[in-house]
């Protein structure tokens, strides 16, 4: 080893991390350790004091450091449309566009046999439970891949007897995605698929 | 498309190789195990991202070497600027890939750039082995003519992994429906979108192989091309159906196989067990009956209109890369090969017998030795 324990195990913590490689971890470990100590304990406590208050609202999934979350709360918006996305980030996403009045349901994922994940694994349970009268309009805004197409269908299969208006965001340009930087494909598939489903 | 140039550094033997290429015919001679193969691999490279050999990028790397890199110069239509620059560097796990020094933003973004068709002596048995063989042939083919087409097969094929894994997972449970009838939906819907590709690529490809067998054959005898498939057992000779009713045919099939499948944890029907199937009128299906000198025609007559095709549906013609194909044709289809190809579009052939080639004024001709290509 070439690191003694306590360097060893900030970069083993640090590549842990997603998108972060061995690599980075150490360049990050070295980094932190040139800091004085209150830059890198106000890190620990931003982490800790994140971890300590936010979870997720027990409505709609999203993460939140109030119960429920103040989306779910928000009298101005509109509850009978909710948006179905896959994760807290796509909640993000569509919050900075500020088009969308409504509420959210997070699933926590999507279908993907070859991870593991079926339907029950997702907070779909949960969004039934939501539905009743008020309820309009569901939006299914999984991420246009297999997965999230998969999960898209599968929503729509379930929710049809439940004479609600279903659409789905036009495919192929992935939530908070940029235009300019959609291919070829995508933006071909993306008008091919600008219809109500 | 030209390539105009090729660097290589640790690719395979070679340790530091540059060369420029004719716009016409390349000849490159050599005894055995010198590197023709893999400068044939690395133009390969550069124009699909893989090998057609290798299991695995590490294989490519020199010996005792840390990374290599293949990087070609090229001019046509394609490119933004001329002449165009496509690198591929990679450390045999991770791969980079730049067009003009910018890094590609997906690496499948590279094929249909630099288009290549590549003719080998494993090519010959194109007629008489497995029909996966066969797929391979004309996805290779369309997978370079369009990025649609592309992204849809890649797609399918993601759905059908998915699709076997959730059926695997639900041997002996009690399915799922809803899920089972997502799974289904999706792979309808790509498998009708693969198939329609691949429908409309052999309305183009077999009139063109047809012609191209009757030249070889000394018209002797006639090469029909169409494809096969549990899903349209009727459309024999014809190419034109069931492109649409491709996705209705597959649904009414998963529903008639859905105890089979359930049962054994596989997608039993779609485009992944298609075909292509070549006959020859009153003699059947080549697959069965073919002899040796017959099959390699209709390898040919294949890999020539392959060419065609990408001429056809890109406006540019590919890279021709035989690799010690000649040697097993007869003068007559040895000629017929070469007066096609040669001056129609930009040809690479590797060879132990260079001497036919050596007064031909098209040809530029480069010794290969111990991993170094001398012109
Ligand atoms: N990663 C590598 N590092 C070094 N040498 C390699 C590597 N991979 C292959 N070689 C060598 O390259 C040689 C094979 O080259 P190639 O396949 O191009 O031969 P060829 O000239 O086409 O011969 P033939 O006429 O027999 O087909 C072999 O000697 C092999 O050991
Ligand atoms: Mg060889
Ligand atoms: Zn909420």
């Amino acid at each position: 080893m070439f690191y003694a324990p306590p360097m060893a195990r900030l970069i083993t913590e640090l590549s842990r991390l997603p998108g972060i490689g061995p690599k980075t971890a150490q360049r990050l470990a070295f980094y932190l350790l040139g800091q004085d100590k209150q830059d890198v304990q106000r890190l620990a406590d931003s982490l800790i004091e994140a971890k300590e208050k936010m979870s997720f609202c027990p409505i709609c999934g999203h993460l939140t450091d109030v119960h429920p979350c103040s989306i779910c709360t928000d009298a101005s918006r509109n509850a009978s449309i909710i948006c179905v996305v896959e994760g807290p980030s796509d909640v993000i996403a569509l919050e900075k566009t500020r088009e969308f009045k409504g509420r959210y349901h997070v699933l926590h994922g999507a279908i993907s046999p070859l991870d593991g994940i079926g339907p029950e694994d997702l907070r779909i349970r949960e969004l039934l439970s939501r539905i009743n009268d008020d309820i309009k309009e569901i939006i299914l805004a999984t991420d246009p891949n297999i997965e999230g197409e998969t999960t898209a269908l599968y929503l729509t299969k379930l929710l049809r007897p439940l004479n609600l208006k279903i659409t789905r965001l036009a495919r192929g340009i992935p939530v908070g995605g940029d235009l300019e930087y959609a291919d070829e494909v995508t933006l071909i598939r993306a008008l091919e698929g600008r219809h109500e489903v | 498309m030209i390539l105009k140039k090729i660097e290589l550094r640790n690719f395979r033997n070679y340790v530091r190789q540059s060369s420029e290429f004719s716009e016409r015919v390349n000849i490159f001679s050599g005894a055995n195990a010198q590197g023709k193969t893999n400068l044939l691999e690395a133009i390969y490279l550069l124009a699909l991202g893989k090998s057609f050999r290798a299991g695995h990028d590490r294989e490519l790397v020199r010996h005792d070497c840390q990374a290599f890199s293949v990087q070609g110069m090229l001019t046509g239509d394609v490119f933004p600027v001329q002449p165009s620059t496509i690198t591929i560097n990679s450390d045999g796990s991770r791969k980079k890939i730049f067009l003009n020094g910018t890094p590609l933003r997906k690496q499948t973004d590279l094929v249909g750039m630099a288009k290549v068709v590549l003719f080998a002596p494993e090519d010959l048995q194109i007629v008489k082995s497995a029909p996966s063989f066969r797929r391979q042939f004309l996805d290779i083919g369309l997978a370079q003519c369009s990025s649609i087409y592309r992204d849809d097969l890649y797609r399918y094929t993601a759905v059908l992994t998915q699709r076997n894994r959730f059926l695997k997972d639900q041997i002996g449970k009690r399915v799922d429906r809803n899920e089972l009838a997502a799974w289904n939906d999706q792979l309808i819907k790509y498998a009708n979108r693969v198939a329609a590709g691949r429908y409309h690529g052999l309305a183009i490809l077999a009139p063109i192989a047809s012609r191209y067998h009757a030249m070889v054959s000394n018209q002797r005898e006639e090469l029909h091309v169409s494809y096969k498939s549990a899903l349209n057992p009727a459309s024999k000779s014809s190419l034109e159906p069931a492109a649409e009713t491709y996705g209705h045919a597959l649904a009414a099939k998963l529903h008639e196989l859905e105890y089979a499948e359930l049962a054994r944890g596989l997608t039993l029907a779609g485009p992944h067990r298609d075909d292509l199937m070549l006959t020859i009128p009153d003699q059947g299906e080549l697959r069965v009956y073919a002899s040796q000198g017959q099959s390699r025609t209709a390898a040919l007559a294949l890999k020539m209109a392959l060419v065609e095709l990408i001429k056809e549906m890109t406006g540019d013609y590919p890279l021709l890369l035989l690799d010690d194909v000649l040697s097993e044709f007869d003068n007559e289809r040895k000629s017929a090969l070469l007066e096609t190809v040669m001056g129609i579009t930009q040809t690479f052939i590797t060879t132990t017998d260079p001497e036919r080639f050596s007064d031909n004024p098209d040809c530029k001709m480069f010794r290969v030795e111990g991993g170094a290509i001398q012109e």
